[in-house]
């Protein structure tokens, strides 16, 4: 049997009890990350990417929604058997989150000093000068210039890209294992962007956190996942080492996803964009068998009777596809 | 050819409080001496990072904003001395489609209301006419028009930005600004986006101004390329030319910055360091000058004039 992995998630399905009925916003979810990897969660929006995140942390909002079965093993513990006391505690200290909007996710009343201070006085006890002093070198360390006059300043001092950094600085303070970034580059300008993925891959490098980095931008997990999980209507629907998903794409859908991108600036011209037709279907409303079938220009028989299995084009590249039926 | 657009040495200021608790105003000076021209036909694709004054410009060319200085010239006319008549034609014929296609909808309105209001705006036809004319145009942007008395919250985002194009198409406009058109969307969406204003643009033979943040997808739209930084043009480029031709060191930077979907396409550029400045206190000389790579000594005192350094190509740099 292979060893444990680091962090693994078994069939996740998370639900919300809507007015309309039951949505199943992540449905049977499973991907591992071995430590120091990071895994690019990618998908639309209402894929369920975020859902599988909250749903990690323990944060989705009850009700309406319910975790309602699966497994999420994280240092030989199943995460969704913990006590709502054991769960604080790991938050922040082993997992901790880095959300999309950092305007909204920093308390606006409090100096940024204040919330970095936090988690060092929450979960490693420090007192109020020794946590400053903390705060200090994370702050100096995310790249922010001059902290120690930055600590007295309050969020709607700093620009978005320096927000961000303050984030990161935040969920790095107590070095956790595991990182899960939500779209932490979505709101930030390209250039402000670009030094933000730089400092994630650099703190990668240093401290070797695990990261589950979900994003909507490809290019993003071109440049920094190890391996990729592509999710459509909560469920995964490919899942592969980065290089190979995107040298041997095989689910229409990503397919579908890289060729509507416009070609980068330093690529040869298009006339048109290939698209997907239809829209992403409405949860309420899925499809009968594959979820994809009435946009994919491949479908064929089964498509719209059952739901295809995984099947495994090679040892680590998973496709959710009848195209693959060959292979076992 | 004369073109149908012509800003000349544009400029927008805003006072802004300085402080909350102060009651001295400064300038910020959203749009600085732009000149640029739009011929008939052609889609100019301006980019440009938040706060670099292209919203504004956009603002300001469908007169939701008055310019401080310098002239816009539509169509062989000035704008700035138009009289009501001569003013509700030009409105006929500039039309905008905004970014946020959520805010930019009147809620308690169908779409069917929301797409013919500019018909009644204008006492264009009578309601059975409107009715017709806004059906038409719900098929030409790929609606169903069984779709007239629903209202927008029943709508995709991708649904709700072509209820934007049928409206902004509906007076049949000769210049249409699209500010941020697809930037709220999907990436699959976009992209069927994109494709349906490029096939209206060559149906209607409309004129586009194209801003958007994302340099890949204006170079894909757009005959011609503009790049704005702290409320200037840095950079005026045709798209035959583009990449073929020395760029503005922030074009440059705007390029390498672009995360590409294609494992190993690694940059050589290092990204850019800092901030965009405040535009209430920009810096001496090139504005660009504190963040540029390529700075010397005289980038920090003269500010460089934008000047054309090979035909139809333009750049305000001392570097090049």
């Amino acid at each position: 049997m292979s060893p444990q992995p680091f962090f693994q998630v078994q069939d996740l399905t998370t639900v919300f009890e809507t007015r309309e009925g039951l949505i199943k916003a992540v449905d049977g979810v499973s991907f591992d990350l071995a430590e120091g990897e990071t895994l690019g969660l990618v998908g639309e929006s209402g894929c369920g990417k975020s859902v599988t995140a909250l749903s990690i942390m323990r944060l989705v909002p009850q009700p309406p929604g319910r975790i309602e079965s699966g497994r999420i093993i994280f240092g030989g513990r199943d995460l969704l058997q913990l006590s709502e006391e054991e769960m604080r505690h790991l938050r922040g200290n082993d997992i901790s989150m880095i959300f999309q909007e950092p305007m909204t996710s920093l308390n606006p009343v409090f100096t940024i000093g204040d919330q970095v201070a936090e988690s060092f006085r929450l979960h490693q006890g420090m007192t109020k000068s020794q946590a400053l002093k903390a705060s200090i070198e994370m702050l100096h360390q995310v790249g922010i210039p001059s902290p120690e006059k930055r600590i007295r300043e309050y969020p709607h001092n700093l620009s978005g890209g320096m927000r961000q950094r303050v984030m990161i600085a935040m969920a790095l303070a107590c070095r956790p294992q595991m990182m899960i970034a939500d779209e932490p580059t979505t709101a930030l300008d390209v250039t402000i962007q670009a030094q933000i993925l730089n400092l994630m891959n650099q703190l990668k490098e240093e401290i070797k956190t695990t990261i589950l980095l979900i994003t909507h931008n490809l290019g993003v997990v071109a440049e920094m996942a190890d391996k990729v999980a592509v999710m459509y209507t909560g469920r995964i629907v490919e899942y592969a080492p980065m290089e190979e998903l995107f040298d041997h794409t095989a689910h229409p859908y990503t397919l579908g996803l890289l060729h509507s991108l416009p070609p980068a600036a330093t690529e040869e011209m298009k006339d048109r964009l290939e698209t997907i037709s239809g829209i992403v279907p409405s949860l309420l409303d899925l499809p009968s068998g594959c979820k994809f079938h009435d946009r994919c220009p491949y479908a064929f028989e089964p498509c719209p009777i059952e739901e295809p299995p995984f099947y495994r084009l090679n040892n680590r590249h998973l496709v959710r596809c009848y195209k693959y039926k060959g292979f076992a | 050819m004369t073109p149908l657009l012509e800003l000349i040495d544009l400029e927008k200021n805003f006072k802004v409080k300085a402080s909350s608790f102060r009651r001295s105003r400064e300038t910020l000076t959203a749009v600085n001496r732009v000149n640029l021209e739009i011929r008939s036909g052609e889609c100019l694709g301006l980019v440009g990072e938040s706060g670099c004054g292209k919203t504004t410009l956009a603002r300001l060319i469908v007169r939701l904003e008055k310019p401080s200085k310098g002239r816009i010239i539509f169509d062989g006319q000035d704008l700035s001395n138009l009289n009501h008549k001569d003013e509700m034609i030009f409105r006929r014929r500039v039309q905008m489609i905004f970014q946020d296609p959520y805010s930019s909808l009147n809620p308690r309105k169908t779409v069917g209301s929301i797409i013919g209001e500019s018909w009644r705006i204008h006492s264009l036809g009578n309601s059975g006419e409107r009715r017709e004319k806004v059906m038409e145009l719900m098929e030409e942007v790929g609606l169903r028009p069984e779709f007239y008395s629903r209202y927008p919250h029943e709508f995709s985002g991708g649904q709700r930005q072509r209820v934007g194009i049928a409206r902004a198409l509906s007076l049949n406009p000769d210049l249409i600004v699209a500010d941020e058109p697809v930037s709220a969307l999907d990436v699959s969406i976009q992209a069927q986006v994109i494709n349906l204003l490029k096939d209206l643009q060559s149906k209607f033979n409309l004129t586009y101004l194209f801003i958007a943040h994302n340099l890949s997808l204006v170079r894909h739209v757009a005959d011609c390329i503009a790049v704005m930084y702290l409320g200037q043009l840095v950079e005026l480029v045709p798209k035959e030319l583009f990449g073929k031709v020395h760029h503005h060191p922030y074009t440059l930077a705007l390029l390498a910055s672009i995360p590409i979907a294609k494992p190993g396409a690694k940059k050589k550029a290092k990204p850019l360091l800092g901030d965009v400045p405040s535009p209430i206190n920009p810096p001496s000389g090139c504005t660009f000058h504190p963040r540029c790579p390529e700075q010397v000594e005289v980038c920090h005192t003269i500010p460089p004039e934008l000047r054309e350094v090979s035909l139809n190509h333009c750049i305000s740099c001392h570097r090049r």
